[in-house]
């Protein structure tokens, strides 16, 4: 976030390290916390309330550093980087869609794969999966009408997933953005959609 | 495979490592604290990036009928071997599928 902005966000122990115009906002711990439920619902209520009172770029959970020196080594030289990513992102918020086959693919478990052939069999099969996912996130997407470029997407991310995409939107948008998703997912044959946010801009953050 | 083949064959490997070495980092993090994973991520990267080249190029290749069963057979037998092998490494180092993708940008 931009060092105007964090000092007045120092509390539940937090303290602001800056580093010239930008800062940011850490816990001070002796080691990177455990990736217990507790702490992860701790970091995520943290960085909700920050994004939610100003622009900022969330940090995934159990980024540590040794000391706040090594800390603001690290803004500055990231520090284009950063602020760029700051500009883009600006006052909006990310909605996350998962898309999900309505027909789950059959793939053959990894163990029965003995030949050759059978290998690149799946890998093709595998990569139809993925150029079909692909077309459907292009639809999706002319769908919203949103430009490409915010939006982000991660293509058959797991088992029975065709595609996570996140959106950047204004923060008042997620109710019209929703109403969208819920269009296209009574419309398609191929896939459901589960829509997640508003939530700080984590696909949008390096 | 006659030489006409070979030479579209050379210039679709060229044209993959180019879209491939595009998205390479400027630079390569190894933790000074941990060099010997660092290390091996890295190798592990670098062996697992020429192998979904090698991969995509047989698949084609496949799909397009323009290898014979036996062809398949070996070359197949030989990717998923080597797909196995660096699993089995990865996994002694501690590494998973991502680390290997981080490490030298993202490459499917």
């Amino acid at each position: 976030m931009r060092s105007s902005d964090a000092a007045r966000l120092e509390s539940e122990g937090l303290v602001a390290v800056a580093e010239a115009d930008l800062a940011a906002l850490v816990s001070p711990l002796d080691r990177a916390p455990a990736p217990d439920p507790i702490e992860l619902r701790k970091h995520e209520r943290i960085t909700g309330r920050i994004h939610g009172s100003v622009p900022s770029l969330p940090s995934r959970f159990g980024q540590f550093f040794n000391d706040e020196a090594s800390l603001g080594a690290a803004l500055r030289e990231r520090r284009a980087g950063l602020v760029d990513e700051l500009d883009f992102v600006g006052d909006r918020a990310e909605m996350s869609v998962t898309l999900t086959w309505r027909a789950p693919r059959e793939e053959p478990p990894a163990a029965s794969i003995q030949t050759g052939r059978d290998f690149l069999e799946a890998k093709s099969s595998l990569g139809r999966e993925r150029r079909e996912a692909e077309d459907l996130v292009a639809r999706f997407v002319d769908h919203l009408a949103v430009d490409q470029a915010i939006t982000r997407r991660a293509i058959c991310p797991r088992e029975g997933v065709a595609a996570i995409v996140a959106v950047l939107i204004a923060r008042d948008g997620a109710e019209a953005l929703r109403k969208e998703i819920d269009t296209f997912e009574q419309r398609s044959s191929d896939v459901t959609a589960r829509v997640y946010g508003p939530l700080p801009p984590y696909s949008f953050a390096s | 495979m006659n030489t006409t083949d070979l030479r579209i064959e050379l210039d679709e490997v060229r044209a993959e490592l180019a879209r491939v070495s595009a998205a390479l980092p400027e630079r390569i993090d190894i933790d000074p604290d941990d060099v010997e994973r660092g290390l091996a991520g890295l190798v592990l990267g670098l062996v697992e990036l020429l192998r979904q080249v090698l991969e995509r190029q047989a698949v084609r290749r496949m799909e397009g009928g323009t290898l014979s069963d036996e062809e398949i057979e070996r070359v197949g037998l030989a990717l998923m071997r080597l797909e196995r092998k660096v699993r089995e490494l990865a996994d002694h180092f501690g590494l998973t599928e991502e680390d290997l993708k981080i490490r030298l940008g993202a490459a499917s």
